[in-house]
């Protein structure tokens, strides 16, 4: 184009959507910039400050311990319990990361309506700057995952490997369903309605506090739904499941991600993410006027 | 940096309230039975702009006139790329600063400082450019050791003084300004007026949506009268100027 040789950039509409993840990249410097802005902001007043993106999954793990490992004797008794809250640590951390991304994003197009309305900017930004304000605490979340298992005796094994890849995972797939959040948040008011339901859905169909695959050291009986083989199936389609599964193979049971499961989420990864990004993309230039 | 060229043709917006899924969902029934959407009451398409063929080139400072509700907004939202084209194709080369309203994007509980950065690389600047242009942005801005402070701590007139000084160092290539030099106090009026002669005399490209006559008369090179969407006259400021005038008065 006769702009970029002449060092322009071209503002033209409807660009294609490689165009637009280059603009994306482009504007780096601005998502970081919001990141870091996300991240202060959120933090700058609470007494704890910055302790709570530490914090926040050891807490809830300790509440979904209590209630479901202890009250409701899924835990297994005795020397089981640290392993069990091991277990739980994991998944919890990354279902904070899923669910807090989901839910600010349902909002972030509508919470910026002054902005959409007077500055022309790519609005992927904002999808984007949510999601990785998150991932930031997620990041240190694993690191205090991994003190806890050295702390109590799980050492790392070549498996620990697998966690880039993984973390990687769960990012595009979150991404992904962010973007398609974002953009119907933008056009529909009920969305964040219909998010926390889905959500409480996911979260309770989701293996967090309770185990689905036959490891060793766990009692037979404590293990759910292996009695039926379809129900496990369509259970096991779950990406978010295949995503737990696949963490705590890497960092509690030390062994190599079960393969078909590591499939299952990198298929619906980067296929939510495409979709969700290709959606998104239609609804640029008309959130400015709906919102 | 030379300024660039604005192509636009057929520019037509959609224009609704809020949609919630229920609606949605009665309006699918209501399309769907047999009388259904006969009166149009569930959409009503508004087009703000109807089929604007317009070409800016560098240098020129153009002006448009026209009633409230005419369209000059959003023609100038749809040049800055704020609202996407229904229709049409439209082209912009170059960096486009829009002046319309200022501080935008400003997060409170941070300070005026990290904000100009935010503000800044939203609106286009890298870091770099920022860090160069920092302390002229605070001189500007007059906020002194406020700029330290957090944004939620400013009075609205600092918080506009701010936004103001970011929004002129960012040096763009074309200029939108949409009513906004006729509001503010006297010194203010005073120093936005000087900027316009800064461009002017830089050859870059300006825009200016305004309802002073005055203004267009004696700053633009060329003027357009838009009419509920439609351009109406194009051309010289004073004769546009003379014939949107006459028709006010025809209209008392």
């Amino acid at each position: 184009m006769l702009s970029r040789s002449q060092g322009l950039p071209a503002v033209v509409c409807a660009p294609t959507l490689a165009e637009r993840l280059r603009e994306l990249y482009a504007r780096r410097e601005t998502i970081r910039f919001l990141t870091g802005s996300y991240l202060k902001a959120g933090h700058r007043d609470k007494v704890l400050g910055h302790l709570w993106s530490l914090l926040d999954p050891l807490l809830f793990m300790l509440v979904y311990f209590l209630v479901f490992g202890v009250l409701f004797g899924l835990a297994g008794g005795g020397g089981r319990s640290l392993r069990f809250m091991l277990y739980i640590l994991i998944a919890v951390l990354t279902w904070r990361f899923f669910q807090g991304a989901i839910s600010q994003s349902a909002n972030c197009i509508r919470a910026n309506r002054g902005l959409i309305h007077e500055i022309s900017f790519p609005k992927a930004i904002l999808p984007v700057t949510v999601v990785l304000s998150r991932l930031y605490d997620f990041a240190w979340g694993l690191v205090v995952v991994v003190a806890m298992l050295l702390a109590a005796g799980v050492w790392p094994t070549i498996h620990y490997l697998w966690l880039p890849l993984l973390v990687a995972l769960t990012l595009v797939f979150v991404q992904g369903a962010a973007f398609i959040v974002a953009y119907l948040g933008a056009f529909f008011a009920d969305t964040t309605n219909v998010v926390d339901v889905a959500l409480r859905l996911l979260f309770y169909t989701s293996p967090i506090f309770y185990y689905v695959r036959h490891k060793p050291g766990v009692p037979e009986h404590q293990v759910f739904l292996t009695e039926h083989a379809t129900l496990h199936f369509w259970y096991m389609l779950n990406p978010i499941t295949c995503l737990y599964e696949c963490f705590r193979d890497a960092l509690l049971w030390g062994q190599a991600p079960e393969l078909r499961l590591l499939g299952c989420a990198a298929a619906f990864a980067l296929l939510i993410c495409l979709v969700g990004f290709a959606v998104f993309a239609s609804g640029e230039g008309k959130f400015a006027k709906y919102v | 940096m030379l300024a660039e060229n604005v192509w636009v043709g057929f520019l037509i917006r959609y224009h609704r309230t809020e949609i919630t899924l229920r609606e949605t969902f009665v309006r699918l029934l209501d399309r769907l039975a047999p009388n259904g959407d006969r009166d149009g009451r569930w959409s009503q398409k508004f087009w703000a702009l109807r089929g604007i063929s317009l070409t800016v080139r560098p240098g020129e400072v153009l002006g448009v006139v026209g009633r409230n509700g005419s369209g000059k907004t959003t023609l100038l939202k749809t040049l800055a790329g704020i609202l996407g084209p229904d229709r049409g194709r439209l082209e912009v080369r170059g960096r486009v600063g829009c002046l319309m309203s200022f501080g935008v994007g400003f997060n409170p509980n941070l300070s005026g400082r990290e904000n100009v950065f935010i503000n800044g690389s939203m609106l286009g600047l890298s870091r770099q450019q920022l860090a160069e242009r920092l302390d002229r942005i605070v001189e500007f801005s007059e906020l002194g050791d406020f700029i330290d402070a957090p944004v939620r701590t400013y009075s609205a007139g600092m918080r506009g003084r701010l936004g103001f000084s970011i929004a002129i160092h960012i040096d763009p290539d074309i200029l939108l300004l949409d009513e906004v030099l006729s509001v503010g106090d006297a010194a203010f009026r005073e120093k936005a007026g000087s900027i316009l002669d800064r461009f002017r005399a830089a050859h870059k490209t300006v825009v200016v949506a305004s309802h002073s006559m005055k203004l267009v008369e004696e700053q633009c090179t060329r003027a357009i009268w838009l009419d509920a969407g439609e351009i109406r006259m194009d051309g010289d400021p004073a004769a546009v100027i003379e014939a949107y005038a006459g028709k006010l008065r025809a209209a008392d």
